[in-house]
């Protein structure tokens, strides 16, 4: 597994727990007055706590020692009704803002990474695995929650409630108070020391169980393989293995985490046994020194009852560090995030005002000199100094190999990635200097694998052009062929699609793309292997009913296809640049 | 707990030593918790009495109970602990079962129904309802049975030593807390937690959309749109989550307070007790801080309630596919292996479920023992559902497929397999070493077998420019590989296989003109001295074969020489003259 290790991040030290702390603080500022509500509510139960156990103290200790009846007693029993009352209250409350809390922070966190998103453009998403973008959108941003609404104030509640503990313990009986400071700086000082180390155990442990999943998953997927290769019996072996070495290394790192319980269980039960004992002896007379004569059974049950109160926000605190460790995780992530997108934000791909004006009418030329572009930090040349001129209103064809450049050069020219040296313009307009709307104005682009939405087929049809009739979607779908396989569908263009809808096949969502561009107003089409995957005859149906509405555009088509080439006014050869390119690596 | 569930329990029999072990460990720490509480209440309850005179002050004897409170304390640390250990080891172990189980029980459904993307996607949506599973013993089963087992107890105990109304207080209010609150949370909760799950999936929709439909969302300028529309789940997500949280909080509360009812009643009844001299009063101390402790015994039973719905989800989900009906099943008295290599299909027709139309309808062809056959066709003629059917992954609607003279199913799986490979364009590739995918197809391959294997696929190149050549990690956590290199790993792997009988199911798509080349030059190594079956639309990987079929809507429509058919201008010579894409 040491090839695995290896790629893996170092194990995060304290330096960076702080540099993510750091970068979650900010972000935390917006829930800050939700939190304190909730420690002030949680501070309150804390107070409410401890006249529950004085009263239920003065009750017990009346009846035992003072013979009172029930009848006697009916005031302080009936004043213990609203303190119950008083702390479900604010069991309620604090769990209800704790979640507001952390909806204050979780919004706008999705939405900068959301942000962020987009600011960095198709090119550099396309680069990252797919998938891997939606969960930080959602399961990052939502691994926040238990920390703002659980964590934070949970570490405001151990200290506040304590210190209220230990105040009316200290006025009551300094000895019990003295108890209970002096195991006190015992707790967190073993919770460090232990937590320490269990904090980079945990990390590691994270990762194994993730990879551990990832094994699992893994030879399920690859089950047909397996079968085909008879290797079924040995592969079951081979997952109870892992799943073993798993436990045996999750278990030796969970015998020490469990040592910080431990120790809380032990200064809890321990102290609990220290003030029974002392207070018992008191009564007894045994101890004379200190305020020890002067103590009741009515302030002694109220320590005692205090006594395993004092540590239970700590214990809770503990309970709670999972969310900790699950927020850091996530923070790591959403930070590298951030800052991997930050300097690839290029004018071309920032966020777009949405289209108020509508674009030029007549098509545009464009024209490409001297072009290099380089993949890879330049380590992978796509283009070394190519020229392309498309006349206004005139149809060109892109044909060579794969990995000539084709699709990089439409990459260019819809601003998804600027070259590296050399022009590329649009009326004699760099590209890169052109205002986002504009462009997008200008282009519209029916790419290799196009994304279909969820929504109906006329809604992904729209995309461009949210406010086209019915009559307008009807003949963009018809002259793509959508209306093909749509018209047999149940609800025809209005069927769902996309995720949780119909499925589509790879060539019907490449007309559904087709018909896309057509829709939109721009008068500059870009087309990447608008055919591919259809045969011979339906690509020929396909290339005549499309012709039409390319009049009055600018189209440039990348094409393996001998008949799209023959269909286009012009076609410009690209030549190979090398075999069995990575680039393939991303089909 | 339903039938569903009972599967799992049954499945978890097998570890119950661990099981038992760790529900009494459990049991042990609240008990030691019950009785440092309720002893140290005594304890100074008595002091107390025995302190107001001198007298009996001396005669007191306060080493036991001081010990015993000193002994509960440290029983309860050590037990904790232990008991932590125990339910930990022990969920790992069923983890283990339970994924071995899966595995086991997922196989013989086969690829037929499993196979393919969709069904990768239903099982990688499983192991996360498998994970989830292990919580029935830790949340649900553990929580309870120690709930149960320490209330009766103690409720037994009351009414056999103190007094019968007062163990039937305890125990109503066990019921309450135990049952009828976390009953009132989980169904006030459901439908807020619904709305929660659909808000959360409907915001993923939005967000994939976002993420994987960026490039088209950029060039037609709706990337604010869609931000707006994610912004928008957001805000209905966070309130549905906020509802919820308002329910959950309201059933802490609820808890806390019924908690805080039943000490409450207790601690009147208690002093009726004390009134009627049926107790001693140091007793009362003992009741009322005895019950205390034995409540916290049904704190887990919240959140277990909680567990409970999410794991019978979970249950559910997983025996649906464990159901699934087998495509195929393993003949009852399976044939031996035959010596013969020649395949029969006799009328063979396969219709795949739930589908009209007849994906193959009435096939026949014979493919003799050394020759090579090349099987063509429009998308969707049914090329790759005869490939299926060759492989056992479905058994004909009607005809047969002989092999060697003995029907296909009759023989296992594992035998059919043993004679025909496959070579698909799908390389489905482990996350283990280059090593260890390329001997999945042959697990005591010998080093030279191995090199040979690599040497006829031509990856040695590429190997030689990794640092850990053959030891390097590939697949999700390791290098990426690319289109072509894998498909040279897949071909190394049938190589090794070494089937007699080889399936080439496109072969070459979806790689470029060059490496295509070049991995065909390695795929004439594979086919020599092998009988094979090509289905691909690349003609050009025809002109060696024996006979080459062109189907269509599930039918032979053409079938000959490639040069016959070329001079026949059919269908295949247009297919051919058309540059070989179909």
């Amino acid at each position: 597994m040491s090839e695995t290790t290896s790629k893996a991040p170092p194990p995060p030290g304290t330096t960076d727990t702080k540099r993510i702390k750091r970068w979650l603080a900010p972000r935390m500022q917006a829930s800050r007055r939700l939190s304190s509500l909730m420690v002030a509510v949680g501070t309150i139960g804390g107070v409410l706590m401890i006249a529950q156990a004085w009263l239920l103290a003065s009750v017990v200790a009346a009846a035992i020692m003072d013979g009172q009846r029930l009848a006697d007693l009916t005031g302080p029993l009936l004043l213990l009704l609203p303190v119950f009352l008083g702390r479900a209250l604010c069991a309620w409350a604090s769990e209800a803002v704790g979640m507001a809390a952390a909806n204050r922070v979780k919004a706008p966190l999705r939405r900068e990474m959301a942000e962020c998103l987009v600011r960095a453009g198709p090119a550099q998403a396309g680069e990252s695995h797919s998938g891997a973008a939606a969960s930080l959108l959602i399961d990052q941003v939502e691994a926040v929650e238990g920390y703002v609404a659980r964590y934070r104030p949970q570490m405001a509640l151990a200290l506040t409630v304590p210190v209220a503990i230990l105040v009316v313990a200290f006025a009551t009986n300094w000895v019990v108070g003295l108890i209970l400071l002096l195991t006190a700086p015992l707790i967190p000082l073993f919770m460090a020391l232990v937590g320490m180390g269990t904090a980079a155990m945990s990390r590691r442990q994270f990762r194994a169980l993730s990879r551990m999943g990832g094994h699992f998953l893994d030879r399920l997927r690859g089950m047909t393989t397996l079968i085909l290769f008879g290797q079924i019996d040995r592969e079951v072996d081979g997952i109870a293995q892992v799943a073993d070495a798993f436990r045996q290394r999750t278990m030796s790192v969970l015998r020490v985490a469990f040592l910080t319980s431990a120790v809380l269980e032990f200064f809890a039960s321990i102290a609990v046994a220290m003030v029974a004992v002392y207070i018992g002896l008191s009564l007894l007379g045994y101890l004379g020194f200190g305020p020890s004569a002067g103590l009741t059974l009515q302030t002694g049950l109220f320590l005692l009852l205090l006594a395993p109160e004092f540590y239970l926000p700590l214990r809770q605190l503990a309970t709670f560090y999972h969310d900790r460790a699950q927020a850091f995780g996530a923070g790591e992530e959403l930070a590298a995030f951030v800052e991997r997108t930050a300097p690839a934000i290029a004018a071309s791909s920032a966020i777009d005002p949405r289209p108020d004006r509508p674009g030029p009418d007549e098509p545009p030329e464009v024209r490409l000199s001297d072009v290099h572009l380089a993949y890879d930090d330049g380590s992978r040349p796509a283009l070394t100094g190519f020229d392309l001129k498309v006349p206004a209103g005139t149809l060109v064809a892109l044909t060579g190999p794969s990995g000539a450049g084709k699709s990089s050069v439409l990459q260019l020219v819809l601003g998804f990635r600027e070259a590296d040296a050399g022009d590329v313009t649009l009326n004699g307009t760099a590209v890169g200097a052109m205002s986002p709307g504009d462009l997008r104005r200008l282009v519209a682009w029916a790419g290799q694998r196009p994304y279909v939405f969820h929504g109906s087929l006329a809604d992904n049809l729209r995309l461009g052009n949210p406010d086209a009739d019915d009559a307008a979607v009807r003949a963009a779908a018809e002259a793509a062929c959508v209306t093909d396989f749509a018209d047999a569908l149940p609800e025809g263009l209005d069927t769902p699609v996309g995720e949780r809808g119909h499925g589509l096949s790879g060539g019907e969502v490449r007309r559904v793309a087709l018909a896309r561009a057509l829709l939109s107003p721009a008068r500059l089409l870009l087309l990447d292997e608008p055919t591919a995957n259809l045969d011979a005859d339906t690509e020929a149906e396909l290339l005549r009913r499309l012709r039409p509405g390319l009049a009055g555009r600018t189209v440039l088509v990348a094409t393996h296809s001998p008949a799209v080439a023959a269909w286009c006014d012009r076609e410009v050869r690209m030549t190979a640049r090398g075999t069995d390119s990575p680039a393939e690596a991303a089909q | 707990m339903n039938r569903d569930l009972l599967v799992f329990v049954r499945l978890f029999a097998a570890r119950r030593t661990w099981l038992v072990g760790g529900m009494g460990l459990t049991a042990l720490t609240v008990l030691a918790s019950v009785g440092l509480l309720s002893l140290s209440g005594w304890f100074i309850s008595a002091s107390a009495v025995a302190g107001a005179t001198a007298a009996t002050a001396i005669l007191f004897n306060f080493l036991q109970p001081g010990a015993g409170v000193r002994g509960f304390a440290v029983t309860r640390t050590v037990s904790r602990y232990a008991e932590r250990v125990v339910t930990h080891e022990a969920t790992f172990r069923l983890l283990r079962d339970l994924r071995v189980w899966f595995f086991r029980s997922v196989i013989p459904i086969g690829p037929g129904a499993l196979g393919g993307q969709r069904g990768g996607d239903l099982l990688a949506r499983a192991t996360g309802d498998i994970d989830a599973l292990d919580a029935l013993y830790l949340r649900v089963m553990t929580p309870s049975v120690v709930a149960l087992a320490i209330g009766g107890l103690a409720v037994l105990l009351l009414a056999v030593f103190v007094d019968g109304g007062l163990a039937l207080a305890l125990a109503g209010w066990m019921l309450v807390t135990g049952l009828a609150v976390p009953a009132l949370t989980g169904w006030l909760g459901r439908r807020p937690g619904t709305v929660a799950a659909r808000r959360i999936a409907a915001l993923r929709v939005e967000a994939v959309d976002l993420a994987e439909g960026l490039p088209d969302l950029t060039a037609y300028g709706a990337t604010d749109r869609q931000l707006v529309a994610l912004d928008r789940q957001t805000e209905a997500y966070n309130r549905a989550q906020q509802h919820s949280a308002i329910v959950s909080g309201f059933g802490t509360g609820l808890y806390g307070l019924c908690v805080n009812l039943g000490i409450l009643s207790v601690l009147v009844i208690g002093l009726l007790l004390v009134e009627s001299e049926q107790i001693a009063g140091p007793v009362l101390a003992l009741l009322v801080l005895g019950s205390m402790a034995v409540f916290e015994a049904s704190a887990g039973l919240p959140g277990a309630y909680q567990a409970l719905g999410r794991i019978r989800t979970a249950a559910g989900r997983i025996l649906q596919i464990v159901r699934t009906p087998a495509t195929v099943s393993e003949p009852t008295a399976p044939k031996p292996l035959p010596e013969g290599l020649d395949l029969h299909l006799e009328g063979v027709r396969f219709r795949y479920p739930g589908a009209q139309a007849p994906a193959l309808d009435g096939i026949d062809l014979t493919v003799s023992a050394g020759t090579r056959i090349g099987v063509v066709g429009p998308s969707g003629a049914g090329k790759s559902t005869l490939a299926g059917l060759l492989l056992r992954f479905w058994d004909p609607e009607a005809g047969r497929i002989v092999l060697g003279g003995t029907p296909l199913s009759d023989l296992r799986r594992s035998s059919v397999c043993r004679k025909i490979g496959l070579l698909s364009q799908h390389t489905e590739l482990f996350d283990d070493t280059v090593r260890n995918n390329l001997l999945l197809a042959r697990p005591e391959a010998s080093e030279a077998a191995l090199a040979e294997a690599i040497r006829l696929a031509g990856l040695e190149d590429w190997l030689g420019t990794l640092p850990r050549g053959l030891d390097t990690w590939i697949g999700e956590g390791g290098l990426r590989v690319s289109g072509g290199q894998a498909r040279r790993i897949a071909l190394a792997r049938v190589l090794l296989h070494d089937a007699p009988i080889l399936i080439l199911d496109e072969p070459t798509t979806g790689l470029d003109p060059a490496t295509e080349q070049s991995v065909y030059e390695a795929l004439q190594n594979a086919m020599t001295g092998r009988t094979v079956v090509i289905i691909t639309h690349r003609v050009n990987l025809l002109a060696d074969a024996d006979t080459v079929v062109f189907l269509e809507g599930g039918r032979v429509v053409e079938r000959g020489r490639h040069g016959d058919l070329v001079a026949a201008d059919g269908r295949y010579a247009r297919l051919a003259a058309g540059g070989g894409v179909a």
